[in-house]
């Protein structure tokens, strides 16, 4: 049995039927394979080592999220769907804080108010969901792949828009599905944040070129909430400052905010170390 | 030759495995490994491809490692079949598959409990590779024909032939 055994090792050639049978043997019989691993480990040991390391070392990677499989389900590069899976504001921890801010706010404003003021508080918060979650992916104190996105081979202009985007994408959604699920908002008006929403979040990645990320955000966030208010006090119109004059300056931010960011693209690698 | 108590380590091991015990891994492939190398090389001529099987391998044996029950099979059994599949894989992404036209993709089983060198026994030399492939490994005719590098058709004709044989000889009343 050992020589068929070594004639089998060595690759020379034996009947279909009796490998067969040697081969059921060597699987099911610890003797068997016990015998087989001496052999082979003789002249493969240093390989078949060389492929246990490999072996530990994938099975030691982390379980890919949920989302990160279907973003490569969807044929997003690799290392663009782990990064996009990292993003702060792409967890349901976050997700459900933000839903639930946000339902108190379009639910507890104060009694007898309004519809158009109950609205007015909701549209007035929306478009910060996105301006805290971009701070959120570049701070060092929220994010925990800080290193390894400072690390990444990839430029900090593109880094930028993937974070960016990811966060976007994943407020928006909440958001809209807030203001969809809204009593108050009718028609347009419950897509109405979105235009201002991209305003405050390209003028704080701007703001941020020149300061922290978090001060950024807190400014622009607070400047936002001062015109809201203003505006509306001016005009005696809680929804004033989102019909079409105030989404035409939303938009004029937005392009120029972004036109700003693409000049500034050289100094975008170091945002992420404020 | 069959241990009367075959390989409950084994199973225990990929229980472990199963929990996320690394430990666990580097036993099975201690046990295993060597003895899978050496059958992937009875299939396959091309070192690279044998090579990146085993890893995967075992790699895939740590995935599934929760499916695995114990009842439908030893744990060596369901790692080659683990094995032939990733061997498989290897074959079709280093050669994108012609297309093949009309090959149904299952094949009847041989009745249960056929010792697999009787059954081969019965063949001529050229269609054991085949009817290995298909009846005894589980591959689907596709992925036989891409193992033994033939056309599907082909693996097609010879299974319908060792069919015939099969009947011809003592293996009548198989379910055709």
């Amino acid at each position: 049995m050992t020589d068929l055994l070594e004639r089998y090792v060595a690759g020379d050639p034996i009947p279909t039927p009796i490998r067969r049978a040697l081969e059921d043997a060597i699987a099911a019989d610890p003797i068997e394979r016990g015998r087989a691993t001496e052999i082979v480990a003789a002249n493969d040991g240093a390989f078949l080592a060389a492929v246990l390391d490999d072996v530990v070392a994938l099975t030691m990677a982390p379980r890919r999220s949920r989302l990160e499989r279907l973003l490569l389900v969807c044929r997003m590069p690799e290392p663009t769907a782990r990064l996009v899976a990292a993003t702060p504001a792409l967890r349901w921890a976050w997700i459900a804080a933000v839903g639930v801010v946000l339902l108190f706010a379009a639910g507890a404003a104060g009694e007898g108010w309004r519809d158009a003021d109950r609205l007015a508080v909701l549209l007035a918060l929306a478009p910060l969901v996105p301006v805290v979650g971009v701070a959120a992916a570049f701070s060092a104190a929220t994010d925990p792949t800080q290193e390894v996105a400072t690390a990444a081979a990839i430029s900090g202009f593109r880094l930028l828009m993937i974070r960016t985007l990811s966060v976007l994408g994943g407020s928006i959604a909440v958001t809209l599905a807030i203001t969809l699920l809204s009593r108050h908002a009718d028609g347009w008006l419950r897509v109405a944040w979105i235009l201002p929403g991209l305003a405050t979040t390209s003028a704080t990645l701007v703001l941020a070129t020149r300061t922290r990320i978090a001060t950024a955000a807190g400014v622009i966030g607070c400047a936002w909430l001062l015109i809201v208010i203003a505006i509306s006090e001016v005009v005696d119109d809680a929804i004033a400052p989102y019909r079409w004059p105030g989404q035409l300056v939303a938009i004029v931010v937005t392009a120029s905010a972004s036109a700003i960011l693409v000049g500034r693209r050289r100094h975008l690698d170091r945002l992420e170390l404020r | 030759m069959r241990a009367p108590d075959h390989d409950d380590t084994d199973a225990r091991l990929v229980n472990r495995i199963a929990e996320g015990d690394h430990a666990a891994l580097v036993d099975l492939y201690g046990r295993h490994a060597a003895w899978i190398l050496v059958r992937l090389r009875r299939r396959c001529a091309v070192e690279e491809l044998v090579d990146n099987a085993l890893q995967d391998t075992f790699v895939s044996a740590w995935r599934s490692a929760p499916d695995y029950r114990v009842e439908r099979g030893a744990v060596g059994a369901w790692l080659w079949t683990i094995a032939v599949r990733r061997l498989v894989d290897q074959l079709r992404r280093r050669a994108p598959p012609t297309p093949v036209d009309n090959v149904p993709d299952t094949v009847e089983l041989p009745p249960p409990g056929t010792p697999a060198d009787e059954l081969l026994a019965g063949l001529a030399p050229d269609l054991q590779g085949v009817v290995e492939a298909v009846y005894l490994d589980g591959l689907t005719v596709n992925e036989a024909a891409l193992l033994l590098g033939i056309p599907a058709g082909t693996v097609k004709s010879r299974l319908s032939r060792a069919r015939t044989e099969l009947t011809r000889t003592e293996w009548k009343g198989v379910p055709r």
